[in-house]
């Protein structure tokens, strides 16, 4: 936006520590451990599988030290590629983006080939299948792994995905399945000891086997790296971000080195035919893991039901973040004119980057139909090797060069001891994947010079300078104006005039300073920066509007980019710390799941500031005669104080409604108490009391008698309002009067309110 | 307990010991690094090193 523009830009930081410690946890915990668990028992044994689970965790850290420190000092979008290009220059960068574009995108084919053999798999274990010929489950699986990586990418170019919150509520339970999977173990292994006798032999093929198997599961340690991506978009990102990444790894590694001794512990020898437990996982690698955890369980279809759902929900939450991971790192390279314009294309109505989506569709659908899911998490495994490879020595580069000039929140110890160790393992695993996976070599081997040619037959002649580089997008905190702030939220040309209006009223009363803020949804495969550029596209309307209201009313007007429009106001009003929200709502529920709308709901349920719900008040109308219906709690005292400001000072009266019948409030006592607090109010209220078992009908019926409602939010528990809808929002949907909802501030309330 | 055991069991321990270790290791530096406002590396490891 320029300068002189009366409408500033900023975008939105909405992700705390939680939700991006929850992104990469979600990333890891996709389908890696469940395929990986088969996989490495096969190749290691009972110890050898411990140990490689571990040892990836201590490798995976001394990457994730380095991603910490250079996204703590740079802590921008672009993760790998951006430190690439700061430490390297273009051509390096190239490699990066590209090696990142096929190892999301491998990852993203693997994913899809575990939900398919798992899912598959539970069928054909209810013998629904048995009709099908030989061959026929294959087949199958490989449909299924197309269909569903088909699905995922149609979501990604409608732009819909998982909310930050939503996602880490998913990734909240495949953690507790999966550590529950692993408290049990031990509880059995402390209830019978002899289940440990599972790990003898240790190691049954030899100590080497073990690093050609922790190649190939390292995928199931990659996803600290899409924290890196969240830069642009996290509250406090210098400590937030290499605090998620460090804690994700220990999390997920004591996770998994759980769920490992669980799945040894889980078979006894009797109960398979005297084989070794460990043999008997390794038959089936790929569906390892459901075979150990179904000893486990006391019903056999139940443990095959609860494994299969667990994969299913963990392979597509992290099938759908590596598509849009992928499509994003392939849109960089279009965007910055590496790669052909098609890549940076942005659908006119999606705002999706649609060619580079449909090459990544190309990608992923090539793997899921093409391997394995052994050698598609190997090539995923390999490339995540070759680029923090190149991470690592970024992260030695820039230290040596750049470290008085740039701002660091967490500097590794010993350095460069842990990168040079990163270094020497990342060589070591990628060598030994050879030994379990030769395909996954030759597709790098394939892949890594046709990145170099195309660097130098397009790239290096197309690439668009970018001046500053090592810009760095600092926190933006506005300065906050002295006195009483209101922010209006404004979605819709058509009322913003009259929201303003409305606003100004409030003002006069308050004697605030007023911020017209427009949020702009932006789909996760775009990043935040570049959001600009394109998403404004289709909204001349209420930036026209902007424009208009700007000269006009002593207001400040800006535009957010966000994620998502409820996360971004509520983060807006805590940083701009304004005292009152204003919205607009036309009237109708989206949804059934929602009492007033998906973006006024969590709006109520959050905001640490009053917030006025404003539906179809017409600014320039006159209020003579308000109703507030009230019940005694603080949303109702904040809505006589709202309705003494909006009915006509002059000849204005307010009817305190309540309907008796349910409880004893005294309606008297109350508007004494609230005359007392506002002097304003005397001689305009008159408390009234109707008496009728349905609420609803007798405060609608009031209601045609008066020009205006204005009634406070429920202040019902939150399990009470899972389970009815409240009164307030009922008379709200159905009253056909201007109606104003509030909400009183409530500051901080607990955890787990919010949380729920 | 056969060798191979006691050596993996070793590795195990100090594989997860070692990154207990250093993530707490690590956000104790940063926290220490927000409170400081330190800015440069040569700055910070001046500061964790105790000023020396």
């Amino acid at each position: 936006m320029a300068d002189e523009s009366p409408i500033s830009g900023e975008l939105s930081r909405d992700l705390s520590l939680f939700h991006i410690t929850m992104m990469g946890l979600g990333m890891m915990i996709g389908a890696g451990v469940f395929v990986g668990i088969g996989i490495c028992i096969s190749g290691a044994g009972p110890g050898g599988l411990l140990v490689a689970f571990a040892l990836n965790g201590l490798i995976a850290l001394f990457s994730a030290m380095s991603f910490a420190e250079l996204s703590s000092a740079i802590p921008r979008a672009g993760g790998a590629y951006n430190f690439a290009r700061i430490g390297f220059g273009r051509g390096p960068s190239f490699v990066a983006g590209w090696m990142e574009w096929l190892a999301s995108s491998a990852a993203g084919g693997f994913y899809a080939v575990t939900f398919a053999t798992y899912t598959v798999e539970f069928f054909h274990g209810l013998g629904l299948l048995d009709a099908l010929p030989a061959g026929g489950v294959a087949v199958l699986q490989k449909a299924v792994a197309v269909a569903a990586a088909g699905l995922f990418i149609y979501i990604n170019y409608r732009g819909s995905s998982e909310t930050g919150k939503i996602g880490a509520l998913f990734t909240v339970g495949q953690m507790l399945f999966v550590l529950s999977v692993g408290v049990v173990g031990v509880v059995v292994a402390i209830w019978q000891p002899d289940r440990v006798a599972n790990f003898r032999p240790f190691v049954p093929r030899g100590w080497w086997r073990i690093f050609g198997v922790m190649g190939v599961i390292y995928v199931a340690f990659e996803g600290f790296e899409v924290i890196a991506q969240a830069g642009d978009e996290t509250v406090a990102p210098r400590r937030n971000i290499p605090k998620a990444m460090l804690y994700s790894v220990l999390i997920v590694t004591v996770t998994y080195v759980a769920v490992a001794f669980a799945s040894v512990v889980a078979v006894r020898s009797a109960d398979v035919g005297g084989r070794p437990a460990w043999e008997y996982i390794a038959d089936d690698p790929e569906i390892g893991f459901q075979r150990a955890v179904e000893q486990l369980m006391p019903n056999k279809f139940f443990g095959n039901l609860l494994v299969t759902l667990a994969v299913i929900f963990s392979a597509t939450s992290a099938l759908n973040a590596t598509i849009y991971s992928a499509t994003r790192a392939s849109y960089a390279l279009g965007r910055d004119g590496m790669l052909p314009p098609l890549f940076a294309r942005i659908s006119l109505r999606r705002k999706t980057p649609y060619g580079a989506l449909a090459l990544t569709a190309v990608l992923v659908l090539a793997v899921a139909l093409a391997l394995q899911p052994k050698h598609a998490g190997a090539t995923a495994s390999i490339m995540f090797l070759f680029l923090f490879f190149l991470v690592n020595l970024c992260v030695i580069r820039i230290r040596r060069n750049m470290s008085d000039e740039l701002h660091y929140g967490y500097l590794m110890p010993l350095f460069p001891l842990f990168p040079v160790l990163a270094l020497g393992c990342q060589v070591l695993l990628a060598g030994a994947i050879v030994t379990e996976s030769w395909i996954a070599w030759a597709i790098a081997l394939v892949w890594v010079p046709a990145g170099i040619v195309t660097y130098y037959a397009y790239s290096r002649k197309h690439a668009l300078p970018t001046a500053d580089e090592i810009h760095v997008l600092e926190e933006q905190r506005a300065e906050a104006p002295e006195g009483y702030r209101i922010m209006v939220a404004v979605a819709n040309p058509h009322n913003a005039l009259e929201m303003v209006e409305t606003t100004y009223k409030l003002c006069g009363a308050k004697q605030a300073s007023v911020e017209l803020l427009h949020m702009v949804p932006v789909p996760e495969q775009v990043p935040l920066t570049d959001a600009e550029r394109y998403m404004l596209d289709g909204k001349e309307g209420i930036l026209e509007t902007m424009l208009y209201l700007a000269p006009r009313f002593p207001l400040s007007t800006t535009i957010r980019y966000c994620r998502n429009p409820a996360r971004g106001i509520i983060s807006a009003v805590r940083e701009k710390r304004t005292d009152m929200l204003i919205l607009g709502w036309h009237g109708r529920r989206r949804g059934g799941v929602f009492r007033i709308g998906s973006t006024v709901d969590p709006i109520i349920e959050r905001s640490p500031c009053d917030v006025l719900v404003l539906k179809d008040c017409g600014g320039s109308r006159k209020f003579q005669r308000v109703l507030v219906p009230v019940a005694g709690g603080p949303n109702s005292a904040f809505a006589l104080e709202v309705a003494g400001i909006l009915a006509e000072p002059e000849d204005g009266k307010i009817t305190a409604l309540t309907v008796g019948g349910r409880g004893r409030f005294d309606l008297d006592a109350f508007v004494a108490e609230q005359i007392e607090r506002d002097e304003s109010l005397r001689e305009r209220v008159v408390g009234k009391t109707v008496w009728g078992r349905d609420v609803v009908r007798a405060i609608l019926n009031e209601a045609e008698d008066h020009d205006l409602v204005v009634l406070g939010c429920t202040s019902e528990p939150v399990l009470r309002r899972m389970t009815h809808n409240p009164v307030p929002e009922i008379v709200a949907r159905r009253c056909p009067k201007p109606l104003v909802m509030v909400q009183a501030g409530r500051g901080i309330r607990s955890w787990v309110k919010r949380w729920i | 307990m056969e060798i191979d055991a006691i050596i993996g069991l070793a590795i195990l321990a100090a594989a997860l010991g070692l990154q207990a270790y250093l993530v707490f290791w690590g956000r104790r530096t940063i926290e220490r690094i927000a409170r400081s406002g330190r800015r440069s590396a040569r700055e910070i490891g001046r500061e964790l090193r105790g000023g020396r």
